[in-house]
């Protein structure tokens, strides 16, 4: 019995052994060099024939080091391809590719999807749905919008031999701290936007600028509204947006002192809060605000380091910000987008009081009293504390 | 047969090497005593001042008429030799005199005396040559089972320390020696180690495996359920702590068991050095292990089967590595890894100067050519360079050749199904190990310990003071090492 045993165990290996190169006994295998690994995939919507859809995927790869080449300073270069497919569907399209690529596209370290404007204007929810369900994709891809633009060119114009567009991408979000007019946003938080009800989605956009030649600038939020696309709010709006989200690394601050001398601030420390009030069953909200800040920069030389003059700074700050909060305010509740994720607070903090009004989220939103309050502090000056010829009484 | 000369003669004539001798003494000079002995194994000095001066010059043993009289002076301790023993058949007397003893015959009591006057060239104690340590002693055990023993019981001077000798092998007679400690051993185990080996019935012992097979629960397992060891100080220091330990004469290598993971991977080094210092060296010995083991094995799983799995830029360089590689990665990787197997085979045997040449044609050479004739990709070389690596740094050599066995399986395994298959692997693997179990402990031991699992010296090294109790899994007798 036992021997028996061993026998079938020996015939039943050896054929596993001796049929792991067929493809029929692959269970999946592929190997790595006959992978094309794409990192950034843009969705454009087609005006030509039938198609509705345009498929751009860009791969990076390290281009195979000729001797030459790798004794030279450097080393690899990097060779980037693109490839453009277009289809009536997603599916269609991606399924394409593979009618010219010499390479089997694999799509499961897809960093960044942007869509274009003329998608997102259509219908931005049946254009997402394939990175959604595919089980290759991620859902901690980041999405973006390309603002006046398609994707397809974004990404034709930024390949080049030095440059490539993940990696442009990805130094872009890793230093949207410093401006915080623009965040990262991942495919599945964009997911349960588009499945709370009650908020109107945000996805970061990008344009691309003409001076520097073909550079991408991330510069904002693309808003939308019943998954269609309905605006954008860039620079100072984008960072008035931020400071409601609580998304605020550092950023800068100008302000103008009492002599009218310009003086920069740098935004060192945020915290937003987002208070519901429930008063004899009506709602107020108030977001409270608190930041300090560095002075990094003074374009005068009068002496601002008096604590009225900095005490005149610090309520000059707090209206700028006031300003950039209220102007997204403004728009959200014009347009009755909630935005702000005013909903969902409310939700989490006053769930009983939710379920009465959440119906009617709609009609309230708009006239909703928003209180915004500012609070701040300037920390320090840094080493200097006098400006330059100010000691000898010139400014004074 | 009975014992007498003639009947020895005609058992033993045909050898070159045995020596008969007959002397004649007493008053008449009539009684005949045969002295046999075996040349090179003899202390023929001794033998001749010490048995037969007295034999024919002692005023007692001059005056003696008959036989008896004779007997009764060498026992009573007439002859200048503190061993001797008295023997009454002709086995006994032949197995005696094979271990270098003389024999002293009287043909007509069928009585022989024989006495240890051994005298046969043994080698010096010499530095250990596996098991080197920098601080701590530097003996080693040597082919003579009578000076190891002594080494042993220099270093445990308690009357504890038992030492029983048995003998194994129906055609040499190797004389084995159980050695463990009354007061701590477990009496079940040495019991159980006696009666196995006692029940052992083999033409000869030639190797120490001729032992450790028969001593073994697990027959059909790769990995060294005896610890072996040249040391007397770990030896001795594996006798208190529980174990039982087997000297075979002939050999220069020593058994412990029962043995446990931990404890071969535990080396002699880590008690010499500072705490903290060996806890660090034992935790990566540990994650070595373990990167040795799968490494492969992940390799193969992560770039046919997960590509996902590796961050972007990590693949980009992986896959510009395999690029123009014909084959498949599990073959490259398979065909590399044994052929790090036949160097590591090639390389044993040959000379040291020759190895040298040897390791760094087969090694750097080839493997070089190799990754630039587009055979094998150059990361399939630095992980199988990184893996062999690895398995060096385990301290117990049979330890590592099971592990290699075992990485050959998983990376298989991996091949056929990727990161399942290499955890289908490695579950095996566990499963394996948690079967064997020597002597009423569990391989595993202490990690699968229910109750008081003693960690204090397993991935880490607790200071000395810290560790209050012996293993006890062992089931000592005598719980406390530290009072």
């Amino acid at each position: 019995m036992r021997n028996k045993l061993w026998k079938s165990i020996i015939v039943v290996s050896t054929f596993i052994l001796i049929t792991t190169g067929c493809s029929h006994y692959d269970f999946g295998k592929i190997e790595i060099d006959d992978l094309l690994i794409l990192n950034t995939v843009g969705v454009d919507r087609s005006y030509d024939n039938n198609d509705v859809v345009v498929i751009s995927a860009a791969s990076k790869s390290i281009n195979a080091t000729s001797e030459e080449a790798s004794n030279t300073a450097g080393g690899q270069k990097t060779k980037s391809e693109l490839l453009v497919s277009s289809g009536e569907t997603v599916f269609e399209a991606v399924r394409k590719f593979s009618t010219y690529s010499d390479n089997r596209l694999f799509w499961g370290h897809v960093d960044y999807i942007i869509i274009g404007e003329d998608a997102a204007k259509d219908n931005l929810l049946q254009y997402l749905d394939f990175f959604i369900r595919d089980h290759e994709l991620r859902l901690n891809s980041k999405v973006l919008i390309v603002k006046n633009n398609t994707a397809k060119d974004v990404i034709q114009q930024t390949i080049d031999v030095e440059n490539f567009i993940g990696d442009i991408l990805e130094n872009l979000f890793e230093s949207r701290g410093l401006t915080s007019i623009s965040d990262e946003i991942l495919l599945i938080e964009i997911m349960s936007m588009f499945d709370n009800t009650h908020i109107c989605p945000y996805i970061p956009c990008i344009e691309l600028i003409d001076e520097p030649n073909n550079r991408i600038k991330l510069s904002g939020f693309a808003l939308f509204k019943d998954a269609k696309l309905f605006g954008y709010i860039t620079d100072e709006m984008g960072r008035g947006f931020n400071w409601i989200r609580g998304r605020i690394d550092s950023g800068v601050i100008s302000v103008k002192d009492k002599n009218g001398q310009k003086v920069s601030l740098e935004i060192v420390d945020a915290k937003t809060e987002i208070i519901p009030i429930v008063a004899d069953g009506k709602l107020d909200i108030k977001i409270n605000i608190s930041f300090s800040t560095n002075i990094t920069g003074i374009m005068g030389a009068s002496n601002i380091f008096a604590k009225d003059a900095l005490d005149f700074l610090k309520t000059q700050q707090e209206e700028v910000v006031r300003n950039e909060v209220k102007k997204v305010i403004e728009l959200a509740q014009k347009n009755n987008m909630d935005i702000l994720s005013i909903s969902d607070t409310v939700h989490h903090k006053k769930p009983i009081f939710w379920e009465s009004i959440k119906d009617s989220w709609s009609e309230i939103f708009p006239k909703l009293n928003i209180t915004v309050e500012v609070d701040s502090n300037i920390n320090r000056t840094y080493d200097i504390k006098q400006p330059i010829r100010s000691g000898y009484g010139v400014g004074k | 047969m009975d014992l007498n000369t003639k009947n020895l003669e005609s058992l033993l004539s045909n050898n070159l090497d045995i020596c008969f001798k007959n002397i004649y003494v007493g008053l008449n000079k009539n009684i005949k005593i045969s002295i046999v002995y075996i040349e090179g194994l003899t202390e023929k000095e001794h033998l001749s001042s010490f048995v037969i001066r007295p034999l024919l010059e002692s005023p007692d043993f001059r005056d003696a008429e008959k036989e008896e009289e004779i007997i009764a002076l060498i026992e009573s301790g007439g002859l200048y030799y503190p061993l001797s023993n008295k023997l009454k058949d002709i086995d006994s007397a032949v197995s005696s005199l094979f271990k270098g003893n003389v024999l002293l015959v009287f043909d007509e009591e069928s009585v022989s005396f024989s006495f240890e006057v051994q005298g046969f060239e043994k080698r010096a104690i010499t530095e250990p040559s596996s098991e080197n340590v920098i601080k701590g002693p530097k003996d080693t055990f040597v082919e003579d089972l009578m000076t190891n023993i002594s080494t042993v019981r220099r270093r445990i001077a308690s009357p504890d320390l038992i030492i029983e000798k048995t003998t194994v092998g129906q055609q040499t007679k190797t004389t084995v020696a159980l050695i463990y400690h009354k007061g701590i051993a477990n009496e079940d185990i040495v019991d159980d180690i006696r009666r196995r080996i006692d029940s052992i019935r083999i033409d000869g012992v030639f190797s120490t495996a001729y032992l450790e097979e028969y001593l073994i629960s697990k027959k059909y397992s790769p990995f060294p359920q005896i610890i072996f060891t040249e040391r007397p100080d770990k030896f001795s220091s594996n006798i208190i702590e529980g174990r039982v330990g087997i000297i075979i004469d002939g050999f220069p290598t020593a058994l412990i068991l029962p043995a446990t993971l931990v404890a071969l991977m535990q080396a002699p080094e880590d008690y010499s050095t500072n705490f903290l210092v060996s806890s660090q060296i034992r935790f990566l010995r540990y994650l070595l292990i373990i990167v040795t083991l799968f490494l492969p094995g992940f390799y193969i799983a992560v770039t046919s089967f997960h590509h996902e799995m590796l961050p972007t830029v990590l693949i980009l360089s992986v896959k510009i590595a395999k690029e123009g590689v014909p084959f498949p990665t599990f073959l490259e990787t398979i065909a590399l890894l044994i052929a790090f197997e036949i160097l590591v085979e090639a390389g044993i045997r040959l000379p040291k100067s020759i190895g040298q040449a040897l390791s760094i044609v087969g090694a750097v050479v080839v493997g070089q050519a190799a990754a630039q004739a587009k055979l094998s990709s150059p990361a399939v070389v630095v992980l199988i360079s990184v893996t062999a690596i690895s398995n060096f740094v385990l301290p117990n050599q049979d330890l590592s050749n099971a592990i290699r066995l075992w990485r050959l399986i998983i990376a298989i395994a991996s091949s056929i199904a990727g990161l399942f298959g290499m955890c289908i692997g490695g579950l095996f693997l566990l499963c394996h190990l948690c079967s064997i179990e020597n002597y009423g402990v569990p391989y595993l031991s202490p990690f699968v310990s229910s109750t008081n699992p003693q960690f204090q010296d397993t991935i880490i090294r607790s200071p000395i003071w810290s560790m209050k109790k012996r293993p006890i899994d062992l089931k000592t007798t005598n719980k406390k090492r530290i009072d």
